[in-house]
């Protein structure tokens, strides 16, 4: 399964996307995309995974069940994260100007097939 | 708990599994933890295993490249970051180290190209223009010292092996835990060499090692003698009253060690979160024409929704609700205490802005870690029976509930109105 392509897929069609990465929920990175270059999750998956971690304990804690997304906004970018079985999630970095919306809809259309490769 | 405490048992996680599976690729996180935690060797050797059997895992390759030029290995360190940008031409992390080793090696004409590929693929990084004109600028000088030293029998002795002497001192002070004569030696390398980012960055680490060693002290002595149960119970999904209580601390050591106002008063300890139901649960979840009800949560609460706090905020949060979707709001400061709350809920509203503070405070500190922001402005969690919106209002958290129904444009300008006005 070439994840690198279907992640080129989700970055190439949002405005505003600067990178795209399949993470496991243990921090490990599985591959990753950068538009221009400002995207490198290799030494920080272990961020990701916390924060996975620390949206799951909080939909526990509310009574939401279980986390399918994540979205964090910053004064520099917006991160996506939606999570693929318990294992697996993926997240995508936005400028502030970029399209959320077509964000969110890209990854969630990438999630069938990138399971696929993951089951 | 002190962050190399943590880091510890990160290793020890990490070795756990690589120990079930030696063909993970958890080998990578754990060098990068040996790493972070001034093992250099340990983290050397494991990339280097590691890549035995996995030899194109470039992630592999950056952690083992770093390790080596913090310990001043640079030649060793540019073999590995040049393997990975040839590898992956676009790597941007892999060009910018090259351009810092070889700074550090004087090796001007090749820091030169390195910033120069790493700007033809972003060009609006201001840093590393910078960095560029730095290079250009030392290389400028360097041609007009050589053409005055044309002639000259000998050549002074390379300032390089003094540094990389010096370096190897201070390390190894280091690892004794004579952290005072350390950061000594690092200030003074760097006093004569400000551009050095090796030792700039351990001299860094170093000031946060040392910070540290303070904080744990004042937590022996003033709070509590017993280890957080947070990191015992980190892979449990439920927050427990110890995961607050610990993270309160933090933030109270931390506010004593920067000489801040005194924070709230302590929070009570009752252990009472574990074995609570869920706070809020989903109540009033808008359902479309055919779709059964969801499962309704224990401690569902038919009383009209709690209010507290000043008239003005209250109204704020008032209105808030009245959005679509929204189930209820709460407002609280940096201290986690409720300022205003429009919540139904069974279980305590201060409990609830603890569990707000906890996760808003741990997900700010990966997302420092990831170098995408410092502020956070928003967190929304998406679960399969509703959504947790938090945002930062100044130094304030604004937490928000919600439906799966909402409308996230719509709920975006509701609380845009809302920060305007608590503003």
């Amino acid at each position: 399964m070439d994840f690198k392509a279907i992640l080129n897929e989700i970055i190439s069609n949002v405005e505003g996307a600067i990178g795209a990465g399949l993470l496991g929920t243990d921090g490990i990175v599985i591959d990753q995309v950068s538009l221009k270059g400002t995207f490198d999750i290799s030494d920080v998956g272990a961020e990701y995974a916390t924060i996975i971690k620390n949206a799951k304990k909080a939909s526990e804690s509310f009574g939401l069940g279980k986390t399918g997304e994540i979205m964090i906004t910053t004064e520099k970018a917006t991160m996506i994260m939606m999570t693929i079985g318990n294992d697996f999630f993926v997240a995508i970095a936005l400028n502030l100007d970029g399209n959320l919306g077509r964000g969110r809809l890209e990854v969630k259309k990438a999630i069938p097939k990138l399971e696929q490769g993951l089951t | 708990m002190a962050k190399g405490d943590s880091r510890l048992l990160e290793i020890e996680e990490y070795n756990k599994k690589l120990l079930n599976n030696p063909e993970s690729l958890v080998f990578v996180p754990l060098a990068e933890a040996y790493r972070k935690s001034g093992m250099l060797d340990e983290a050397i050797e494991t990339c280097l295993k590691g890549l035995q059997l996995h030899p194109a895992y470039m992630s592999a390759r950056m952690v083992l490249g770093r390790a080596y030029m913090e310990k001043v290995m640079f030649d060793e360190a540019a073999v590995e970051f040049r393997k990975v940008a040839s590898s992956d031409i676009n790597n941007i992390m892999a060009h910018t180290l090259l351009g810092q080793l070889y700074m550090q090696q004087e090796k001007f004409a090749n820091a030169i190209e390195a910033y120069q590929k790493v700007l033809s693929l972003n060009p609006e990084d201001d840093n590393v223009q910078q960095k560029l004109n730095q290079a250009l600028e030392l290389a400028r000088q360097d041609n007009s010292r050589s053409r005055k030293d044309v002639g000259a029998q000998t050549r002074p002795e390379p300032r390089a092996s003094k540094k990389k002497e010096d370096i190897s001192k201070a390390e190894e002070l280091s690892k004794q835990g004579d952290i005072e004569n350390a950061l000594k030696i690092y200030r003074l390398i760097l006093e004569a060499d400000p551009e050095n980012m090796v030792v700039r960055q351990r001299l860094k680490d170093l000031e946060i090692r040392k910070a540290q060693a303070i904080t744990s002290q004042i937590k022996a002595e003033a709070i509590a003698p017993e280890p957080s149960a947070f990191y015992r119970d980190r892979d449990n999904d439920k927050i427990t009253s110890d995961d607050i209580l610990s993270v309160m601390k933090e933030a109270r050591i931390a506010e004593k060690l920067k000489g801040a106002p005194k924070a709230a008063p302590p929070l009570a300890a009752k252990p009472v979160l574990k074995a609570s139901p869920p706070a809020v649960p989903p109540a009033a979840v808008k359902r479309g024409p055919g779709q059964a009800a969801a499962p309704k949560p224990e401690g569902v609460k038919k009383e009209p929704p709690v209010l507290g706090g000043g008239d003005k905020i209250l109204n704020a949060l008032k209105k808030l609700v009245q959005t679509e979707g929204v189930l209820g709001s709460m407002l609280m400061d940096s201290q986690a205490n409720v300022m205003a709350s429009v919540l139904k809920t069974k279980i305590d509203q201060k409990e609830v802005a603890k569990i707000v503070f906890l996760i808003f405070k741990n997900t700010e500190k990966s997302v420092n870690a990831i170098n995408y922001g410092k502020d956070i402005r928003q967190i929304l969690i998406t679960g399969e029976k509703g959504q947790i919106i938090f945002n930062k209002v100044k130094d304030r958290i604004l937490l928000m509930l919600a439906d799966n129904n909402i409308n996230i444009g719509k709920m975006r300008l509701a609380i845009n109105d809302i920060v305007k006005e608590i503003r």
